[in-house]
């Protein structure tokens, strides 16, 4: 769409600072506790661990009601007295749960019903109440935080909260995965958290014991960032053959030419980076954005660079991404030119 | 003051597009063409002011007092439409909304005129279509197109319209009008006009705004100051995290009045909820505007390169003792220090650095990249094969 600006004016311009990317504080309960209560709030945007903290509650309730009614209730749409006819006392006496989804979008007829219900303060049903985001109903929000349970159901920003959640998972189950298993994991299958999460389950029913690296990489060794990362692994560690093999096999089983650029970019500003850095990696990884464990990994292959050489490298990085993008017709050659030229680029 | 104050050095083009406002029988396809900082959308505007302008006597139209001239100048008024993509291309379904537009009589003005902003990003298909529209317009429709240069648009089209070639106004113009119309004093319009490079809306930024002043003198001293291949990852990040920050929050302003208005068109309440048939047109919005902040990132680094290519013209000049003002004459004694560092083919790789990462944004290399591989580039030391 073109902008169009008849009788419409165009707003200015306001000055973001940037977003601190530091551990995030938990906003409430972990999902992995979460025990039934009258009143449950779901804080945060991430769908996958709502959906696994109503699973536990229900679970939960299951146990000692087998017979417990469950409802949806679409709070955009609620019918006025909705809330009170799903959450009264059934003919039968069954035990009843209720999911109210998702306060962000409730109308106003659900507003004014879950203030009333909140006066009355009914102890024999399980009410769960969903907030993805925004200030809608900031009056209810308020009671809510004071008087139910909240469970932080906020995603992972960064690889380090990833790392956290895995960790968690682990724990929860009473289980042990490596350190350098769990960042194995992060950097294969954590794309998402509700992909990472099956990641993590699927590991602890198929291998007994403690888990390692070498598991993670049976498992998630074929997934296309994993892929990615251990070429630009071998080319800056100088392994040239193996990068290129690497990198072959990668092309063969359909990984794009792109997805290697962004992982020998990735790679290249960290060295880059570290090459001639004084003061703390600690800080360093904070400025970068990445997670310290991210840093250390590359600290050693870093000794092994010249800043000059790192320069080099990502000018030959920077090319290949755009001949991979079009400006040439043999991308895959011309990714794999540069992955040559870095490997041949270590310690000189 | 009359609308065409603004186009300073440039009295040919004034005097052309007043005798035809005036005339009472215009061309209805106009092509207005001239470099970036030439001033194009402003003439164009001024154009569309004077054409509509409510003075009797056709010599004074373009007063800039009355009500027609200020809406104009406001871009509220019912009768002149501007447009630009804040897309890579136009698309056709864009065209096609125009040329509705273009259809419709203008209210209590003379001339319906369509100003597109950016002509050169019509795409094959959709200037096609533009084509028809223009072979045939409306009695009181004006098309005005905007391009950098006559070869940027089809020869179909450029053949149909009446060209107008704008050029860089000369430095003394830019201060003089800095002066006059924005109360700049004699040193601060000096400044601005040059190291903007007589861009006339860069210079009034720079010239309003301090903080503007201040990253640039942040970007263009970076080949100074840059010592280590670290201070060079950390710059080409914080560069582009400031420009992604600033992108966003302007693109985020403009969403929630899009979509205010959007709603006010749909008859949705501002709390309403949107219902299931309406949701595509939201998202469609929302889609626009991460489109809208990825080009308006590139448009700002694109700005950040323009000084750096500044920069290294100055160390060139001064390299090759052409006795030459710098743009950045303000900086004259780190630049001769920095120019006794450097051979004359380095400077020459400098340049070439800096063009080769304008071009590697528009291939759409991730920013950050295109701009850790020049910040390294400028390491000192580094051996330009
Ligand atoms: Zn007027």
């Amino acid at each position: 769409m073109a902008s169009q600006r008849t009788g419409s004016s165009r707003t200015g311009t306001q000055r973001g600072g940037s977003a601190g990317r530091g551990a995030k504080k938990a906003d409430g309960l972990d999902f992995r506790s979460v025990e039934p209560a009258p009143l449950i709030l779901l804080k945060g945007n991430e769908d996958y661990l709502a959906s696994r903290a109503l699973d536990r509650i229900k679970q939960a309730l299951r146990a000692e009601h087998p017979d417990l009614e469950f409802t949806r209730l679409d709070v955009s749409a609620a019918a006025p007295g909705e809330l009170f006819t799903v959450t009264s006392p059934s003919l039968f006496g069954e035990a009843r749960l209720v999911l109210a989804e998702d306060l962000a979008a409730m109308n106003d007829t659900f507003l004014t019903d879950a203030l009333a219900y909140l006066e009355e303060k009914p102890e024999d049903v399980t009410l769960v109440l969903r907030h993805s985001s925004g200030n809608r109903g900031k009056k209810l929000l308020d009671v809510l935080a004071k008087r139910a349970v909240v469970v932080d159901c906020a995603g992972a920003r960064n690889d380090n909260e990833k790392l956290d959640f895995v960790r968690r998972e682990f724990r929860a189950a009473g289980r042990e995965i490596h350190a350098d298993g769990a960042r194995a994991l992060v950097a294969a299958a954590g794309s998402t958290l509700s992909d990472l999460g099956g990641a993590c389950q699927q590991l602890m029913a198929d291998v007994a014991g403690d888990i390692t690296e070498e598991h993670v990489d049976r498992y998630h060794g074929g997934r296309v960032e994993a892929t990615a990362f251990k070429v630009a692994d071998a080319a800056f560690e100088g392994r040239r053959e193996a990068a290129t093999r690497l990198y072959r096999h990668a092309m063969a089983t359909g990984v794009s030419p792109i997805a290697v650029t962004a992982a020998l970019a990735r790679k290249g500003r960290h060295i880059a980076a570290l090459v001639d850095h004084r003061g703390s990696p600690a800080a360093l990884a904070a400025t970068l954005g990445a997670p310290p464990w991210q840093l250390q990994q590359v600290a050693e292959t870093a000794r092994r660079w010249h800043p000059l050489r790192a320069a080099e490298a990502i000018e030959a990085i920077a090319r290949a991404d755009a001949e991979a993008k079009g400006a040439s017709r043999t991308p895959e050659y011309a990714v794999e030119r540069a992955i040559t030229a870095i490997a041949s680029s270590v310690g000189r | 003051m009359s609308v065409f104050t603004e186009l300073v050095g440039q009295d040919a083009v004034v005097e052309q597009l007043r005798r035809a406002a005036g005339s009472g029988t215009p061309a209805h396809a106009w092509l207005f063409t001239g470099p970036p900082g030439s001033g194009r959308s402003n003439a164009a505007r001024a154009f569309a002011a004077a054409l509509n302008c409510e003075q009797d006597e056709p010599a004074a139209r373009g007063c800039g007092e009355c009500r027609t001239c200020r809406l104009v100048a406001a871009e509220s008024h019912p009768s002149v439409k501007l447009v630009s993509t804040e897309n890579v291309t136009y698309k056709i379904d864009d065209v096609r909304e125009l040329i509705t537009t273009a259809q419709e009589k203008p209210q209590g003005a003379r001339w319906r005129v369509i100003v597109v902003e950016d002509a050169d990003r019509m795409t094959e298909r959709a200037t096609n279509v533009l084509l028809k529209a223009i072979e045939e317009p409306p009695p009181h429709t004006l098309w005005v197109l905007c391009a950098p240069s006559p070869a940027d648009v089809l020869v179909t089209i450029r053949s149909r319209c009446r060209l107008v070639s704008l050029r860089i106004p000369p430095t003394a113009a830019v201060a003089q009008l800095l002066i006059t119309r924005d109360g700049l004093n004699e040193q601060q319009a000096q400044f601005a006009a040059r190291v903007s490079q007589n861009h006339i809306g860069v210079a009034r930024r720079l010239a309003r705004d301090p903080e503007a002043r201040r990253r640039r003198e942040q970007v263009i001293t970076l080949p100074l100051r840059l010592t280590s291949s670290s201070a060079a990852i950390k710059a080409a990040g914080s560069l582009v995290e400031m420009t992604q920050a600033d992108a966003a929050s302007t693109a985020e302003a403009r969403l929630e009045v899009e979509q205010a208005s959007l709603r006010r068109s749909l008859g949705l309440d501002p709390e309403e909820k949107i219902p299931p048939k309406l949701r595509s047109q939201f998202k469609k919005l929302e889609e626009e505007n991460t489109r809208r902040a990825k080009r308006a990132v590139a448009d700002s680094l694109d700005r950040a390169l323009i000084d750096l290519t500044a920069v290294f013209r100055d160390v060139l000049s001064l390299k090759l003792g052409t006795g030459a003002e710098l743009i950045n004459e303000h900086l004259r004694e780190e630049l001769h220090r920095y120019a006794e560092s450097l051979s004359a083919e380095q400077t020459l790789a400098g340049l070439d650095a800096i063009n080769a990462a304008r071009t590697r944004i528009t291939q759409n290399v991730p920013p950050l990249l295109a701009m850790e591989a020049l910040m390294m580039q400028f390491l000192p030391g580094r051996s330009r094969a």
